[in-house]
């Protein structure tokens, strides 16, 4: 690809065409200038498509939109409130909480940030915390949806490097568990004398029915990582488990889910599928082309003249994707940079688990800070208390997030651990 | 955020547009019950179906190339708004029409390249399904297609705005 076209994409992006149409757009163009086969853009569109483990991503969408049409979200906030309501500070981090039980149902931020803000930003004013501070800390939360499994970015991750979606999944535990305590101090040092008075704490019996009630969400990731460490299925079989788990809890369990919420579940969990496959179909288009004129290879053999230090390029990296992050949505910048700075990493001697782990993190990172942060525009849209204000109230925890990128950047064991620990990477 | 859509014969689009989100449902249906099917019997009975990945895979292309279309409709494609957020609303459509205007050509860009890769290739067959893949092809110039569709109803709806010349009130931001 020459200067120009790269000149060409940042013009139609700028004015707001989609994505994956401006990528379709340069390559198609490239390819009737090169008088390559017309057919070739279909094609590689179609082998971008014609994947079994990337169907993991709608029926892992899929899951996650049942689980929260049956009505869990409630389930989860009440076994929360039970386990750390008395602390002071005691609702935000019930929000917390309930954020890290929900990174385990659905794979993506944007959709906890919906579910849980509807629920915590006006609960949280009503105790006296500020609106603005909610919705920041319910968008800061959110971040943890993608890290702890299961997690879309995370499978397209593993698709893109050819590594086990189950190790990736498993990387993405103890950091996500860091990012929930992480905002917790943060939240309990700058918000206690903002709290009201802690109510009293839950007695034995109030546990074990929060428990009981909480079992139903909770099964979730543990069904998933539990057929899918074992060998039982693929992650892709996995989704579908889910989706069925899903079904039985929605129609059978709790009666809660209509035909038409049930028809409404599939159109839009397909809808959302179908926008971020078809980003990834574009960018099998572009890596091919790339491919073809060796740029990837070129510019390894640049990077790697100029850095041979593995943290030092860890570092580059995290700075490049959270510029990237701000300007573009993560996936996007994922499909597109990942095929480039992977084989860059493997050569450095890093750990590809460690890598996805860095590189997923970062961008999820990216969703909390403007200008293309998605959830804060989730959160605003219900707090309704503009961008800056929300901006104001987010720079702790971002701060917190950006610590504990910083930590998992340099301690690879975070990430590796416990998926060596089980036998995999 | 849904756009104001064209009132031609509103009742037949209301039609078409329940008509594809069906289709759409369906290939979500599809891929989910095949999949677990194939899982179950696998694990239960050590049977599992050849052709299942494969025809899954296919609904997933269908799925995929429809969604893509309808997507459109409801502006949920994934942009870069940095620049379209900060400027005045009339620029902003003019913006708009001019993403339209490129996206017919993306569509058309798509639609002939899908056309000749059924012509060339459909004859082909699915290597463990045996369907003539042509049927899986096609879902790549009909999506296509659709998608054009789309794009025509919403840049009609912003040539009414433009005309009109009012404060885009009834605009998504």
């Amino acid at each position: 690809m020459s200067g120009l076209s790269g000149l060409f994409l940042a013009g139609v992006l700028l004015i707001g065409l989609p994505i994956s149409f401006a990528i379709i757009l340069v390559c198609g163009v490239s390819i009737l200038e090169r008088g390559l086969p017309e057919m070739l853009l279909a094609q590689r569109l179609f082998t971008g498509l014609d994947s079994f483990p990337i169907m993991a991503v709608p029926l892992f969408i899929l899951a996650g939109e049942l689980m929260n049409e049956s009505g869990i979200t409630d389930r989860i906030i009440r076994m929360a409130d039970a386990f750390v309501g008395h602390i002071r500070t005691g609702l935000c981090q019930v929000g917390i909480l309930s954020s890290v039980i929900f990174a385990g149902i659905s794979g993506s931020a944007v959709a906890d940030a919906s579910a849980l803000g509807r629920v915590f930003i006006p609960a949280m004013e009503k105790e006296g915390y500020p609106r603005d501070f909610g919705a920041a800390l319910i968008a800061a939360a959110s971040v943890i949806g993608p890290i702890i499994p299961p997690s879309i970015p995370m499978i397209v991750f593993a698709l893109i490097i050819q590594e086990s979606v189950a190790a990736l999944f498993l990387s993405g535990v103890i950091p996500g568990l860091m990012l929930g305590i992480a905002l917790a101090l943060v939240t309990y040092f700058s918000m206690r004398r903002v709290s009201p008075t802690p109510k009293p704490r839950q007695n034995l019996s109030g546990l074990l029915a929060a428990l009981r009630a909480g079992i139903i969400p909770m099964l979730m990731p543990v069904i998933i990582l539990f057929t899918i460490l074992t060998g039982i299925v693929t992650p892709t079989e996995a989704a579908a488990v889910a989706v069925l788990y899903a079904l039985v809890v929605g129609i059978v369990i709790l009666r809660s889910i209509s035909l038409a919420a049930l028809v409404r579940a599939f159109a839009s969990s397909m809808l959302l599928s179908a926008v971020i496959l078809f980003i990834m179909a574009s960018a099998n288009l572009v890596n091919w082309l790339l491919t073809t004129d060796q740029i990837p290879q070129r510019f390894a053999a640049f990077v790697i003249g100029e850095i041979s230090d593995p943290l030092m390029f860890l570092l580059m990296v995290n700075i490049l994707l959270l510029i990237v992050g701000c300007l573009i949505e993560g996936l996007a910048a994922m499909v597109v940079l990942v095929p480039i700075l992977a084989p860059i990493a493997v050569q450095l001697g890093i750990d590809p688990v460690h890598f996805a782990l860095v590189v997923v993190l970062n961008l999820m990172i990216g969703l909390i800070t403007p200008p293309m942060g998605l959830c804060l525009f989730v959160v605003d849209g219900i707090a309704r208390v503009g961008l800056p204000a929300i901006l104001r109230r987010i720079w702790p925890l971002l701060l917190a997030e950006l610590v504990v990128l910083a930590l998992v950047t340099v301690i690879p064991q975070l990430s590796t651990f416990l998926p060596r620990f089980l036998g995999y990477g | 955020m849904t756009q104001p859509v064209p009132t031609i014969a509103p009742s037949l689009w209301r039609y078409y547009d329940a008509a594809t989100t069906g289709l759409l449902a369906l290939s979500g249906v599809a891929m989910f019950a095949i999949a677990i099917a194939n899982a179950l019997l696998r694990y239960l009975f050590d049977a599992p179906l050849i052709w299942a990945e494969e025809i899954a895979r296919y609904a997933m292309v269908w799925g995929t190339m429809i969604g893509v279309a309808l997507a459109y409709r409801g502006g949920m494609h994934v942009a870069v708004t940095l620049l379209v957020d900060t400027i005045p609303e009339r620029v902003q459509l003019a913006l708009r029409l001019a993403c339209h205007l490129i996206s017919i050509v993306v569509a058309i860009l798509i639609f002939r390249s899908g056309h000749i890769l059924g012509g060339m290739l459909g004859m082909l067959q699915g290597p463990s399904s045996g369907i003539a893949m042509i049927w899986v092809y096609s879902a790549i110039p009909v999506g296509a297609a659709m998608l054009l569709i789309e794009i025509l109803r919403r840049l009609w709806g912003d040539l009414r705005l433009l005309r009109r010349g009012s404060p885009l009130q009834d605009v998504a931001p």
